[in-house]
């Protein structure tokens, strides 16, 4: 669409008493190949092309979706979302358009490298897969690729363009030894294309799925209950993302929805935490260089030392704080109002030994990997799913545990960080929440906490 | 561009068969937040799946616009993917010339009237408990026409209407807070205030947890947890997951997988029911059929393209998200009292949390945040939350001893009674 006329459907809204208006393009390809039983199953591609268009009047947000670009659909649309119109005089100007761009030299779209040769990748991954093992009767891989290309227009004036491009895959072994059936699972991911392939993460994929399936085979439950816990670098860390990461977004601070509204400056958790969210790291799973408001991603603290100093604000949550965008702002694609989220949330590392925090222990819990998780951010209460672990007996580790999850309150687990080590680690997720799915990294390095809630069975 | 249009263009890419399926769909949806209205969202969209056979294999694209601007991108997508697909049969398109035509208008609602009077639901709450802090409500009219048609004469279209969203009530003393919700699916818009009152009674009640022993109980699964439970036990009926060797029911058609007082029904062609689709997104005819029935199992449920690999006909279950629609546990004899009677001493689980992450789908494995109250002398008594129920599929199936008769059907993929299940390990 010209530039022209989106300051023409802007103008329009704020004309007809609009306090903000702004419209998100989209244009963005998704690919799949996904391989089972030494086939590919599916191959796919998907196009979609639209425009969200957001008037924001007495402190609420009215929000449209629509492929249809035309400009009289456009200002048709924002006059449906209008609830009050007061017709005012307005000059309105979009800046002239800033292209952001944080994918490295390394790039390798999917037109560069097609079909044929990542279905030979996926044929020799399979085949690497099924000699790890004579035991592993089935393999599967799948590889996504989003390539993005976003325009963002606001009645601030911002008018910027990106192209975004992530590509993830996601490998799953089962493993039968007798009676005995388990599965282990890897996933790898980078804001990037199919240079995945040369990613230290992706390459070491199988590995990581043998060794879960092949502890899990001699896993055991155990009867659960409160105990403390080791919990694992890399995806370990979304134990952050799910006590405090969602209880900081704007999206329910601003409206006291957070068990974390009106604590800046407060100590929310041991001084052994410092937590950091940042969009702008090249390569990471959750970076862009503009967020969905058209803002600049940036580096944010969030908690230092234990005590609170920053929230993730998008622009609608900024104007109900009185506070600026933190770069915050995401969406899963057009079809959603954006708020505020996550980008690439991490813990600074500590200087404690990981044999120091497993010695410490008389009976708890190793947890190794993790299934991702769910918070309610108004009363702080999350659970995450643990893929397997190990027990902790007399201060070293022993038996292989499985079936078990971890839940809490986010003001309590924080404060019980006991010991924080220095193996920083990431790991990609899909975060879902009311602006859709979107790709995040989590990082954390070895944690203890002293006490945690712990699933069983006898 | 119009079906023949494309379709000429498709042959000279070497596509033979085409088929294009339409998705239409409107929505308009409000939010509100304690008194004021928070968010309102309008959209109209539409979506193309195009599927081309080519050598006979199908190739899949999917789109927003068929305009000549990008159909030469669709067409290329279509041919590349099909080649790169590996299936050891001819895959082959619905051929049923059959015309179905089950159209309506999307409605026309307004939301007026309903917004004012949930604006003014918060104010009865804090009025019935001044501890009640927060009150939010999401409804929203969804409507959809699907329309599949293609080269070998299929055409069959079909609309359906529904009203869905969600409310929250969140409860406050201290630093404590509590909350509860519920969700809303159903064709006509009800009456949610005696609902959220009672959602808003469970949020008070949670202020003051009971602490709750670490043991095996029986319990009793409202319908809504084992809603959310079931998709990951059908996942497991999917021919397509039992032919690549992924499933935990491999060979167990016509084997006992659970206790004889389940059965369990998918009937999508009920149009009283909220899941209703007469076709499904291959063109075949769909039709209500047993999955369990006494604890037995009958089928797995197929698409066109597992049935062609197992040498059989589709069950009509090329369905989008769970792979089915209208499912339902064939409700019991008791009401719930009577379920409490029978339990006399355990717990009732009135929410799971967290289904994505503690419910390992590829062993069956399950371990979810819950909560509840106690059922002490057949009788309901105090809440209690922080708790995590743990089991797998099999222990689950099999354990399920009483199924309750107030099956509510609120949800358009899978429904439930409340259930009895005994022996259910939960930490406190």
């Amino acid at each position: 669409m010209l530039k022209q006329d989106i300051e023409k459907v802007i103008k329009y809204g704020l004309e007809n008493g609009a306090e903000f208006v702004d419209l998100f393009f989209e244009k963005t390809m998704h690919y799949n190949m996904y391989l089972v039983s030494s086939k590919i199953e599916r191959c796919s591609t998907n196009f979609i092309d639209g425009v969200g268009i957001r008037v924001y009047q007495n402190e609420s947000s009215f929000y449209s979706w629509t492929n249809d670009l035309s400009l009289e659909n456009l200002i048709s649309i924002v006059d449906q979302l209008l609830i009050v119109k007061n017709v005012v005089e307005v000059e309105f100007e979009l800046n002239e358009l800033v292209e952001g761009n944080i994918l490295t030299d390394k790039l390798v779209k999917l037109s560069d490298i097609g079909n044929d040769k990542i279905k030979e990748k996926l044929f020799d991954m399979n085949t690497e897969a099924r000699r790890l093992d004579e035991r592993i009767d089935q393999v599967e891989l799948s590889i996504r690729y989003i390539e993005q290309d976003v325009v963002i227009a606001s009645s601030k004036g911002n008018y910027v363009a990106e192209k975004r491009i992530i590509t993830n895959a996601y490998a799953s072994l089962y493993i039968t030894d007798g009676e005995k059936r388990e599965n282990g699972c890897a996933r790898s991911g980078i804001r990037g294309g199919f240079e995945i392939f040369d990613d230290e993460r992706f390459i070491g994929m199988l590995d990581r799925a043998y060794e879960e399936a092949t502890t899990l085979l001699d896993a055991i439950f155990i009867s659960g209950g409160k105990m403390p816990a080791v919990i694992a670098n890399g995806f370990g860390s979304v134990i952050f993302h799910e006590a405090c990461g969602h209880g900081l977004e704007a999206s329910s601070v601003a409206r006291n929805l957070s068990v974390f509204s009106g604590k800046l400056d407060e100590k929310i958790a041991s001084e052994k935490v410092t937590l950091i969210d940042d969009g702008t790291i090249p390569g990471l799973y959750g970076s862009a260089y503009f967020d969905d408001d058209g803002e600049k991603t940036r580096r944010n603290i969030l908690i230092e030392n234990g005590v609170l100093k920053g929230y993730l604000v998008d622009t609608i949550g900024g104007k109900l704080m009185n506070k600026n965008n933190t770069g915050s702002s995401r969406r899963q694609n057009y079809f959603y109002l954006t708020t505020s989220r996550m980008t690439n949330t991490y813990l600074e590392v500590g200087d404690d030994k990981i044999e120091d925090m497993i010695e410490s222990i008389e009976y708890g819990i190793y947890a190794i990997d993790f299934n991702g998780g769910s918070v309610n951010p108004s009363t702080g209460d999350f659970n995450f799913g643990v893929s397997y672990a190990r027990l902790i007996e007399n201060g070293k580790l022993t038996k292989a545990i499985k079936g078990a999850s971890l839940i809490g309150n986010g003001r309590d687990i924080l404060m019980a960080v006991e010991m924080v080590s220095d193996d920083l680690e990431f790991e990609i997720g899909h975060c879902g929440s009311s602006s859709g799915s979107i790709p995040t990294t989590c990082g954390q390095p070895t944690i203890k906490v002293s006490e945690i809630l712990v699933g069983g069975r006898e | 561009m119009k079906f023949n249009e494309i379709y000429e263009i498709a042959k000279t890419k070497g596509i033979t068969e085409l088929q294009i399926t339409t998705h239409e769909e409107m929505q308009i949806q409000f939010k509100i937040l304690k008194n004021a209205l928070d968010e309102k969202k309008i959209s109209k969209t539409t979506q193309y799946n195009v599927k081309g056979i080519v050598d006979g294999k199908i190739g899949n694209c999917s789109t927003e616009s068929l305009d000549s601007s990008i159909i030469d991108q669709v067409l290329n997508a279509i041919v590349n993917n099909a080649k790169c697909v590996d299936f050891e049969v001819d895959e082959e398109f619905c051929s049923d010339k059959n015309l179905i035509s089950n159209v309506n208008d999307s409605p026309v609602i307004d939301f007026t009237d309903l917004i004012e009077k949930y604006k003014s639901m918060y104010d009865k709450l804090t009025n019935f408990d001044s501890r009640i802090s927060s009150f939010e409500m999401c409804l929203g009219s969804w409507w959809v026409r699907l329309k599949i048609e293609n080269s070998l004469g299929l055409l069959k279209e079909h609309s359906r209407h529904l009203f869905s969203g969600y409310f929250e009530v969140n409860a406050t003393e201290g630093e404590k807070v509590t909350s509860e919700d519920d969700i809303i699916c159903s064709k006509k818009l009800e009456d949610y205030e005696n609902l959220i009152m009672k959602t808003a009674e469970k949020a008070i009640k949670a202020l003051h947890p009971s602490k709750f022993e670490s043991g095996k109980y029986n319990v009793i699964m409202d319908g809504s947890v084992v809603r959310k439970i079931l998709p990951y036990i059908f996942a497991h009926f999917d021919a397509e997951e039992v032919q690549n060797n992924k499933s935990i029911y491999n060979d167990k058609v016509d084997t006992k997988i659970a206790n004889e007082v389940l059965s369990i029904i998918e009937d999508p062609t009920n149009e009283d029911m909220l899941g209703c689709r007469i076709f499904d997104n291959d063109g075949v005819n769909t039709y209500k059929k047993d999955i369990i029935k006494d604890g037995i199992l009958k089928t797995y449920l197929y698409d066109m393209k597992s049935a062609k690999k197992a040498g059989r006909e589709s069950t009509g279950n090329k369905l989008s998200d769970y792979k089915m629609t209208n499912v339902y546990i064939v409700p019991g004899d008791n009401n719930f009292n009577k379920l409490l009677e029978s339990v006399n001493n355990g717990i009732y689980i009135h929410d799971v949390q967290g289904t994505h992450s503690g419910i390992k789908s590829e062993t069956g494995e399950i371990s979810l945040s819950a909560c509840g109250f106690i059922i002490s002398n057949g009788k309901l008594g105090e809440y209690v939350n922080e708790i995590i129920m743990s089991t797998d599929f099999n222990e689950l199936l099999n354990n399920i001893v009483e199924v309750g008769n107030d099956l509510r059907n609120r949800s358009y993929t899978f429904s439930s009674p409340s259930l009895v299940v005994k022996d259910i390990n939960i930490v406190g």
